[in-house]
Protein backbone atom coordinates (compact mmCIF):
# COMPACT_ATOMS: atom_id res chain seq x y z
CA UNK A 1 0.00 0.00 0.00
CA UNK A 2 0.95 3.34 -0.30
CA UNK A 3 2.27 5.66 1.94
CA UNK A 4 -0.55 8.19 3.70
CA UNK A 5 -0.18 11.86 3.62
CA UNK A 6 0.32 13.97 6.33
CA UNK A 7 -2.76 14.85 7.94
CA UNK A 8 -4.82 11.95 6.75
CA UNK A 9 -7.16 10.09 9.30
CA UNK A 10 -5.63 6.40 9.73
CA UNK A 11 -7.64 4.18 7.07
CA UNK A 12 -9.39 1.75 11.01
CA UNK A 13 -9.54 5.41 12.88
CA UNK A 14 -13.18 4.56 14.76
CA UNK A 15 -12.89 0.41 14.51
CA UNK A 16 -10.09 -0.28 16.87
CA UNK A 17 -10.34 -1.16 19.85
CA UNK A 18 -14.05 -2.50 19.31
CA UNK A 19 -16.23 -5.13 21.69
CA UNK A 20 -15.22 -9.13 21.46
CA UNK A 21 -18.76 -8.75 20.16
CA UNK A 22 -18.46 -6.34 17.85
CA UNK A 23 -15.06 -8.23 16.30
CA UNK A 24 -16.64 -11.58 16.19
CA UNK A 25 -19.64 -10.39 14.10
CA UNK A 26 -17.47 -8.17 11.80
CA UNK A 27 -15.30 -11.38 11.56
CA UNK A 28 -17.78 -13.55 9.94
CA UNK A 29 -18.83 -10.69 7.93
CA UNK A 30 -15.35 -10.30 6.60
CA UNK A 31 -15.58 -14.56 5.98
CA UNK A 32 -18.52 -14.63 4.91
CA UNK A 33 -17.69 -11.88 1.80
CA UNK A 34 -14.11 -13.50 1.24
CA UNK A 35 -16.11 -17.18 0.89
CA UNK A 36 -18.78 -15.53 -1.50
CA UNK A 37 -15.94 -14.23 -3.63
CA UNK A 38 -14.24 -17.09 -4.22
CA UNK A 39 -10.99 -16.45 -2.30
CA UNK A 40 -10.76 -18.34 0.68
CA UNK A 41 -12.40 -21.75 1.78
CA UNK A 42 -13.84 -22.64 5.01
CA UNK A 43 -11.60 -25.77 5.27
CA UNK A 44 -8.36 -23.13 4.27
CA UNK A 45 -9.35 -21.32 7.46
CA UNK A 46 -9.99 -24.60 9.90
CA UNK A 47 -6.66 -26.19 8.99
CA UNK A 48 -4.57 -22.99 9.47
CA UNK A 49 -5.82 -22.74 12.63
CA UNK A 50 -6.11 -25.91 13.57
CA UNK A 51 -2.02 -26.38 12.63
CA UNK A 52 -1.03 -23.53 14.82
CA UNK A 53 -3.00 -24.78 17.37
CA UNK A 54 -2.39 -28.49 17.69
CA UNK A 55 0.67 -29.10 15.32
CA UNK A 56 3.40 -25.93 16.44
CA UNK A 57 4.44 -24.88 19.45
CA UNK A 58 7.78 -25.09 22.10
CA UNK A 59 7.85 -28.86 22.18
CA UNK A 60 9.29 -29.19 18.76
CA UNK A 61 12.04 -26.21 19.74
CA UNK A 62 12.28 -28.74 23.20
CA UNK A 63 13.37 -31.86 20.85
CA UNK A 64 16.27 -29.29 19.28
CA UNK A 65 17.30 -28.15 22.51
CA UNK A 66 17.55 -31.76 24.11
CA UNK A 67 19.16 -33.22 21.02
CA UNK A 68 22.08 -30.67 21.24
CA UNK A 69 22.50 -31.21 25.00
CA UNK A 70 23.11 -34.92 23.87
CA UNK A 71 24.78 -34.84 20.58
CA UNK A 72 28.27 -32.47 20.14
CA UNK A 73 27.82 -32.27 17.10
CA UNK A 74 24.73 -31.39 16.27
CA UNK A 75 24.94 -28.83 18.83
CA UNK A 76 27.41 -27.82 16.56
CA UNK A 77 25.58 -28.01 13.35
CA UNK A 78 22.95 -25.86 15.10
CA UNK A 79 24.88 -23.29 15.91
CA UNK A 80 26.34 -22.96 12.61
CA UNK A 81 23.33 -23.06 10.72
CA UNK A 82 20.37 -23.64 12.75
CA UNK A 83 18.08 -24.48 9.79
CA UNK A 84 19.88 -27.21 8.57
CA UNK A 85 20.20 -28.15 11.87
CA UNK A 86 16.18 -27.98 12.67
CA UNK A 87 15.53 -29.81 9.17
CA UNK A 88 17.07 -32.95 10.17
CA UNK A 89 14.58 -33.11 12.53
CA UNK A 90 12.18 -32.21 10.32
CA UNK A 91 11.47 -28.70 11.79
CA UNK A 92 10.90 -25.62 9.70
CA UNK A 93 8.88 -23.95 7.40
CA UNK A 94 7.07 -20.06 7.78
CA UNK A 95 8.65 -17.45 10.06
CA UNK A 96 11.56 -20.04 10.06
CA UNK A 97 12.92 -19.80 7.05
CA UNK A 98 16.21 -18.63 8.22
CA UNK A 99 16.93 -19.85 12.08
CA UNK A 100 19.29 -18.77 14.05
CA UNK A 101 20.52 -20.77 17.74
CA UNK A 102 22.27 -18.51 20.06
CA UNK A 103 23.59 -20.35 23.02
CA UNK A 104 23.68 -19.31 26.57
CA UNK A 105 26.67 -19.54 28.93
CA UNK A 106 28.46 -19.32 31.80
CA UNK A 107 29.52 -15.89 30.94
CA UNK A 108 26.16 -15.22 28.73
CA UNK A 109 22.96 -15.08 28.90
CA UNK A 110 20.47 -14.41 25.57
CA UNK A 111 17.19 -13.12 25.59
CA UNK A 112 14.93 -11.85 22.80
CA UNK A 113 12.13 -9.52 21.91
CA UNK A 114 10.57 -7.83 18.69
CA UNK A 115 10.10 -3.92 19.58
CA UNK A 116 8.52 -3.42 16.15
CA UNK A 117 5.58 -6.18 16.04
CA UNK A 118 6.44 -9.65 17.66
CA UNK A 119 8.55 -11.72 15.43
CA UNK A 120 8.94 -15.20 16.45
CA UNK A 121 10.45 -18.51 15.41
CA UNK A 122 6.93 -20.16 14.41
CA UNK A 123 8.32 -23.60 13.63
CA UNK A 124 10.64 -24.13 16.44
CA UNK A 125 8.30 -22.42 19.26
CA UNK A 126 4.83 -22.31 17.71
CA UNK A 127 3.00 -18.93 18.44
CA UNK A 128 4.21 -16.28 20.58
CA UNK A 129 2.96 -15.76 24.15
CA UNK A 130 1.09 -12.96 25.64
CA UNK A 131 3.78 -11.49 27.69
CA UNK A 132 6.19 -11.57 24.39
CA UNK A 133 3.31 -9.79 22.35
CA UNK A 134 2.72 -7.34 25.22
CA UNK A 135 3.72 -3.44 24.42
CA UNK A 136 5.19 -3.21 28.08
CA UNK A 137 7.70 -5.87 27.39
CA UNK A 138 8.27 -4.78 23.51
CA UNK A 139 8.87 -1.74 25.09
CA UNK A 140 11.58 -2.38 28.17
CA UNK A 141 13.60 -5.58 27.12
CA UNK A 142 15.90 -3.68 25.16
CA UNK A 143 16.23 -1.00 27.83
CA UNK A 144 16.35 -2.53 31.13
CA UNK A 145 16.50 -6.45 30.77
CA UNK A 146 17.95 -6.68 34.36
CA UNK A 147 14.97 -5.64 35.69
CA UNK A 148 12.29 -7.34 33.59
CA UNK A 149 14.22 -10.41 33.86
CA UNK A 150 14.19 -10.09 37.62
CA UNK A 151 11.37 -8.53 38.55
CA UNK A 152 8.86 -10.01 36.19
CA UNK A 153 10.56 -13.05 35.48
CA UNK A 154 12.18 -13.92 38.83
CA UNK A 155 14.99 -14.78 36.55
CA UNK A 156 18.00 -13.25 38.45
CA UNK A 157 21.48 -12.97 36.00
CA UNK A 158 24.57 -12.65 38.01
CA UNK A 159 26.52 -9.17 37.01
CA UNK A 160 29.37 -10.28 35.60
CA UNK A 161 27.43 -12.29 32.99
CA UNK A 162 26.10 -10.01 29.88
CA UNK A 163 22.96 -9.71 29.17
CA UNK A 164 22.81 -10.04 24.90
CA UNK A 165 19.38 -8.77 24.00
CA UNK A 166 18.26 -10.14 20.26
CA UNK A 167 15.78 -7.07 18.51
CA UNK A 168 14.68 -9.55 16.03
CA UNK A 169 13.19 -7.04 13.47
CA UNK A 170 14.31 -8.09 10.31
CA UNK A 171 14.31 -12.23 8.75
CA UNK A 172 16.30 -14.29 10.41
CA UNK A 173 14.06 -15.48 13.23
CA UNK A 174 15.99 -16.60 16.72
CA UNK A 175 15.64 -19.07 19.59
CA UNK A 176 17.97 -19.38 22.69
CA UNK A 177 19.65 -22.83 23.18
CA UNK A 178 19.55 -22.89 27.11
CA UNK A 179 22.46 -24.26 29.67
CA UNK A 180 22.11 -27.96 30.05
CA UNK A 181 20.62 -28.18 33.94
CA UNK A 182 22.81 -29.87 36.45
CA UNK A 183 21.95 -33.37 37.80
CA UNK A 184 20.58 -34.19 34.29
CA UNK A 185 23.68 -37.24 33.22
CA UNK A 186 22.66 -40.54 31.99
CA UNK A 187 18.92 -38.44 31.15
CA UNK A 188 16.83 -39.79 27.62
CA UNK A 189 16.10 -37.42 25.30
CA UNK A 190 12.91 -37.24 26.22
CA UNK A 191 13.54 -36.79 29.47
CA UNK A 192 16.28 -33.52 28.62
CA UNK A 193 13.06 -32.56 26.66
CA UNK A 194 10.65 -32.24 29.66
CA UNK A 195 13.29 -29.43 30.90
CA UNK A 196 13.37 -27.68 28.05
CA UNK A 197 10.20 -24.44 28.39
CA UNK A 198 9.09 -22.17 25.99
CA UNK A 199 10.45 -19.48 28.02
CA UNK A 200 13.98 -20.53 28.46
CA UNK A 201 14.53 -20.65 24.71
CA UNK A 202 13.04 -17.50 24.47
CA UNK A 203 15.66 -16.53 27.46
CA UNK A 204 13.37 -15.24 30.54
CA UNK A 205 14.05 -18.01 32.33
CA UNK A 206 16.50 -21.07 32.30
CA UNK A 207 15.77 -24.77 31.67
CA UNK A 208 13.64 -26.41 34.17
CA UNK A 209 15.62 -28.68 36.70
CA UNK A 210 15.51 -32.23 37.05
CA UNK A 211 12.69 -33.87 39.66
CA UNK A 212 14.17 -34.82 42.46
CA UNK A 213 13.44 -38.39 43.28
CA UNK A 214 12.89 -40.33 47.07
CA UNK A 215 14.87 -42.87 46.33
CA UNK B 1 -0.93 10.44 9.36
CA UNK B 2 2.51 9.18 10.23
CA UNK B 3 3.53 5.31 11.70
CA UNK B 4 5.03 5.11 14.67
CA UNK B 5 3.08 4.10 18.23
CA UNK B 6 4.25 0.66 16.77
CA UNK B 7 8.26 1.40 17.11
CA UNK B 8 8.53 0.46 20.94
CA UNK B 9 11.66 0.38 21.86
CA UNK B 10 12.86 2.03 25.33
CA UNK B 11 9.15 4.02 25.27
CA UNK B 12 8.57 5.26 28.38
CA UNK B 13 5.53 4.70 30.59
CA UNK B 14 5.29 1.18 30.27
CA UNK B 15 4.86 -1.18 33.75
CA UNK B 16 5.17 -4.89 35.05
CA UNK B 17 5.15 -7.50 31.98
CA UNK B 18 2.18 -9.38 32.42
CA UNK B 19 2.52 -13.23 32.58
CA UNK B 20 -0.30 -15.50 32.18
CA UNK B 21 -0.46 -18.06 34.83
CA UNK B 22 -0.25 -21.79 33.40
CA UNK B 23 -0.41 -22.58 30.07
CA UNK B 24 -2.78 -20.30 27.82
CA UNK B 25 -4.73 -20.75 24.78
CA UNK B 26 -3.06 -19.97 21.14
CA UNK B 27 -6.51 -18.58 20.59
CA UNK B 28 -9.10 -17.46 23.40
CA UNK B 29 -12.16 -16.52 21.18
CA UNK B 30 -13.62 -17.46 17.41
CA UNK B 31 -12.95 -13.87 15.65
CA UNK B 32 -9.05 -14.18 16.51
CA UNK B 33 -9.06 -17.69 14.66
CA UNK B 34 -11.00 -16.04 11.89
CA UNK B 35 -8.53 -13.45 11.83
CA UNK B 36 -5.74 -15.77 11.40
CA UNK B 37 -6.65 -17.78 8.74
CA UNK B 38 -8.03 -15.18 7.04
CA UNK B 39 -4.79 -12.87 7.18
CA UNK B 40 -2.72 -16.21 6.21
CA UNK B 41 -5.14 -17.73 3.19
CA UNK B 42 -4.91 -14.16 1.43
CA UNK B 43 -1.28 -13.44 2.51
CA UNK B 44 -0.42 -17.09 0.87
CA UNK B 45 -2.89 -15.80 -2.51
CA UNK B 46 -0.31 -13.12 -3.04
CA UNK B 47 -3.30 -10.05 -2.33
CA UNK B 48 -0.73 -8.12 -0.75
CA UNK B 49 2.65 -8.94 0.97
CA UNK B 50 4.17 -9.50 4.57
CA UNK B 51 5.56 -5.87 4.36
CA UNK B 52 2.60 -4.28 3.36
CA UNK B 53 0.52 -6.20 6.12
CA UNK B 54 3.40 -4.70 8.56
CA UNK B 55 2.82 -1.50 7.48
CA UNK B 56 -0.77 -1.82 7.39
CA UNK B 57 -0.52 -2.73 10.96
CA UNK B 58 1.87 0.69 11.34
CA UNK B 59 -1.14 2.99 9.70
CA UNK B 60 -3.44 2.81 12.79
CA UNK B 61 -3.65 5.68 14.96
CA UNK B 62 -1.09 5.77 17.37
CA UNK B 63 -3.61 6.18 19.80
CA UNK B 64 -6.01 3.12 18.71
CA UNK B 65 -2.97 0.94 18.06
CA UNK B 66 -1.79 1.38 21.98
CA UNK B 67 -5.14 0.54 23.43
CA UNK B 68 -5.45 -2.62 21.23
CA UNK B 69 -4.75 -6.27 21.53
CA UNK B 70 -2.43 -8.05 19.69
CA UNK B 71 -5.12 -10.05 17.47
CA UNK B 72 -7.01 -6.57 16.86
CA UNK B 73 -3.32 -5.41 14.93
CA UNK B 74 -4.14 -8.26 12.76
CA UNK B 75 -7.38 -7.06 12.01
CA UNK B 76 -6.92 -3.84 11.57
CA UNK B 77 -4.42 -4.87 8.91
CA UNK B 78 -6.05 -7.52 7.24
CA UNK B 79 -9.19 -5.06 6.50
CA UNK B 80 -7.20 -1.93 5.37
CA UNK B 81 -5.14 -4.37 3.31
CA UNK B 82 -8.32 -5.68 1.88
CA UNK B 83 -9.77 -2.23 1.54
CA UNK B 84 -6.99 -0.70 0.22
CA UNK B 85 -6.42 -3.60 -2.34
CA UNK B 86 -10.29 -2.78 -3.40
CA UNK B 87 -11.65 -6.85 -2.19
CA UNK B 88 -13.86 -5.42 -0.32
CA UNK B 89 -14.85 -2.23 1.57
CA UNK B 90 -15.34 -0.65 5.41
CA UNK B 91 -19.26 -0.65 4.13
CA UNK B 92 -19.86 -3.93 2.89
CA UNK B 93 -17.82 -5.68 6.08
CA UNK B 94 -20.41 -3.51 8.51
CA UNK B 95 -23.80 -3.72 6.76
CA UNK B 96 -22.88 -7.80 6.44
CA UNK B 97 -21.56 -7.66 10.32
CA UNK B 98 -24.90 -6.14 11.24
CA UNK B 99 -27.44 -8.43 9.66
CA UNK B 100 -25.92 -11.06 11.48
CA UNK B 101 -26.57 -12.38 15.26
CA UNK B 102 -24.27 -11.07 18.13
CA UNK B 103 -23.88 -15.10 18.88
CA UNK B 104 -22.77 -17.64 15.82
CA UNK B 105 -26.17 -19.71 15.39
CA UNK B 106 -25.44 -21.93 13.12
CA UNK B 107 -22.70 -23.77 11.59
CA UNK B 108 -21.25 -22.31 9.09
CA UNK B 109 -21.71 -24.17 5.25
CA UNK B 110 -18.38 -25.75 4.34
CA UNK B 111 -16.52 -24.13 1.33
CA UNK B 112 -14.10 -26.17 -0.33
CA UNK B 113 -10.94 -24.79 -1.96
CA UNK B 114 -8.43 -28.04 -2.04
CA UNK B 115 -5.93 -25.73 -4.33
CA UNK B 116 -5.68 -22.72 -2.02
CA UNK B 117 -5.41 -25.53 1.25
CA UNK B 118 -2.64 -27.00 -0.43
CA UNK B 119 -0.82 -23.91 -1.22
CA UNK B 120 -1.29 -22.84 2.57
CA UNK B 121 0.23 -25.91 3.42
CA UNK B 122 3.51 -25.91 1.39
CA UNK B 123 4.17 -22.12 2.58
CA UNK B 124 3.50 -23.51 6.29
CA UNK B 125 5.84 -26.31 5.73
CA UNK B 126 8.44 -24.70 2.91
CA UNK B 127 8.27 -21.32 3.82
CA UNK B 128 8.34 -18.17 2.02
CA UNK B 129 11.79 -17.00 2.02
CA UNK B 130 12.73 -13.48 1.92
CA UNK B 131 16.24 -14.07 1.27
CA UNK B 132 17.98 -12.99 -2.30
CA UNK B 133 21.00 -14.23 -3.84
CA UNK B 134 22.56 -10.42 -4.87
CA UNK B 135 25.46 -10.42 -7.03
CA UNK B 136 27.79 -7.68 -5.02
CA UNK B 137 29.51 -9.25 -1.61
CA UNK B 138 28.70 -7.69 1.45
CA UNK B 139 30.43 -3.74 2.26
CA UNK B 140 30.56 -4.73 5.88
CA UNK B 141 32.44 -7.81 7.76
CA UNK B 142 32.82 -8.84 11.73
CA UNK B 143 34.54 -6.18 13.36
CA UNK B 144 33.67 -3.30 11.65
CA UNK B 145 32.06 -0.05 13.23
CA UNK B 146 29.09 1.12 11.97
CA UNK B 147 26.51 4.04 12.82
CA UNK B 148 22.43 3.69 12.18
CA UNK B 149 21.62 6.22 9.98
CA UNK B 150 18.94 9.04 11.15
CA UNK B 151 16.17 7.76 9.35
CA UNK B 152 12.17 8.54 9.20
CA UNK B 153 10.77 7.49 6.01
CA UNK B 154 7.15 8.85 5.52
CA UNK B 155 6.43 5.16 4.82
CA UNK B 156 7.89 1.38 6.59
CA UNK B 157 10.84 1.10 7.73
CA UNK B 158 12.71 -1.81 9.98
CA UNK B 159 15.13 0.50 11.82
CA UNK B 160 13.78 1.11 15.34
CA UNK B 161 14.43 4.92 16.07
CA UNK B 162 16.15 3.83 19.52
CA UNK B 163 19.14 2.90 16.93
CA UNK B 164 18.98 5.53 15.03
CA UNK B 165 22.34 8.10 15.26
CA UNK B 166 24.07 5.32 17.30
CA UNK B 167 27.16 3.24 16.57
CA UNK B 168 27.86 -0.15 16.94
CA UNK B 169 30.01 -3.21 15.74
CA UNK B 170 28.95 -5.16 12.91
CA UNK B 171 29.31 -9.52 14.30
CA UNK B 172 27.53 -11.09 11.38
CA UNK B 173 26.63 -10.80 7.99
CA UNK B 174 23.14 -12.96 8.09
CA UNK B 175 22.60 -12.80 4.01
CA UNK B 176 20.84 -10.64 1.94
CA UNK B 177 17.17 -10.21 2.15
CA UNK B 178 13.88 -8.28 0.50
CA UNK B 179 14.12 -5.02 1.56
CA UNK B 180 10.99 -3.80 3.32
CA UNK B 181 10.90 0.05 2.40
CA UNK B 182 10.40 -0.41 -0.47
CA UNK B 183 8.88 -3.71 -0.58
CA UNK B 184 5.72 -2.22 1.38
CA UNK B 185 5.21 0.06 -1.29
CA UNK B 186 5.29 -2.41 -3.91
CA UNK B 187 8.77 -0.10 -5.69
CA UNK B 188 10.54 -3.47 -5.74
CA UNK B 189 12.53 -5.97 -3.74
CA UNK B 190 15.89 -4.55 -3.43
CA UNK B 191 17.41 -7.05 -1.54
CA UNK B 192 20.56 -5.94 0.70
CA UNK B 193 22.99 -7.52 2.61
CA UNK B 194 21.25 -7.49 6.39
CA UNK B 195 24.40 -7.30 9.31
CA UNK B 196 23.89 -7.73 13.23
CA UNK B 197 24.99 -5.20 14.72
CA UNK B 198 26.32 -4.94 18.35
CA UNK B 199 25.20 -1.86 20.73
CA UNK B 200 26.74 -1.36 23.82
CA UNK B 201 23.52 -0.17 26.59
CA UNK B 202 25.05 3.03 27.29
CA UNK B 203 25.53 4.37 23.70
CA UNK B 204 21.57 3.31 23.11
CA UNK B 205 20.57 4.54 26.24
CA UNK B 206 23.22 6.66 28.51
CA UNK B 207 23.02 6.77 31.83
CA UNK B 208 19.46 4.89 31.85
CA UNK B 209 21.38 1.58 29.91
CA UNK B 210 22.25 -1.20 32.32
CA UNK B 211 25.39 -2.67 33.07
CA UNK B 212 26.93 -5.45 31.34
CA UNK B 213 24.48 -5.14 28.60
CA UNK B 214 24.55 -5.16 25.26
CA UNK B 215 21.67 -4.94 22.10
CA UNK B 216 22.60 -7.51 19.16
CA UNK B 217 20.04 -5.69 16.35
CA UNK B 218 19.56 -7.22 12.39
CA UNK B 219 20.09 -4.34 10.10
CA UNK B 220 19.77 -3.55 6.44
CA UNK B 221 22.85 -2.33 4.31
CA UNK B 222 21.04 1.09 3.73
CA UNK B 223 20.73 1.80 7.55
CA UNK B 224 23.87 1.98 8.35
CA UNK B 225 27.20 4.00 7.74
CA UNK B 226 30.90 3.36 8.46
CA UNK B 227 32.11 5.03 11.07
CA UNK B 228 35.87 4.05 10.19
CA UNK B 229 37.27 2.91 6.83
CA UNK B 230 35.71 -1.00 6.36
CA UNK B 231 38.84 -3.25 6.76
CA UNK B 232 38.23 -4.11 3.06
CA UNK B 233 39.08 -0.44 2.39
CA UNK B 234 42.08 0.14 4.01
Amino acid sequence: METLPDGAPSPTAGRYPASAVELDRRARALESLLVERGLVGTDTIDRIVEIYESDLGPLLGAQVIARAWLDPAFKQRLLTNATAACAELGIGGLQGESLVCVENTASVHNVMVCTLCSCYPWPVLGIPPAFYKSQAYRARMVVEPRRVLEEDFELVVPEGVEIRVYDVTAEERYFVLPQRPAETEGMTEAELAALVTRDSMIGVALAASPPRSNA
Amino acid sequence: MRPGAHDLGGAPGYGAVERAAGSEPVFSEAWQRRVFGLTFATLAQGLYNTDENRFARESMDPADYRASSYWELWFAALETNLVDKRIVSFGEIDSRAATLQSESTSDRPDVLMPELFDDVESAVRGGVSPARDVGDSPRYGPGDRVRALTHHPRGHTRLPAYAMGREGVVTRVCGAYVYPDTNAHLEGEHPHYVYTVRFAADELWGSRGEPGVVVHLDLWEPYLEPTAPAESEQ
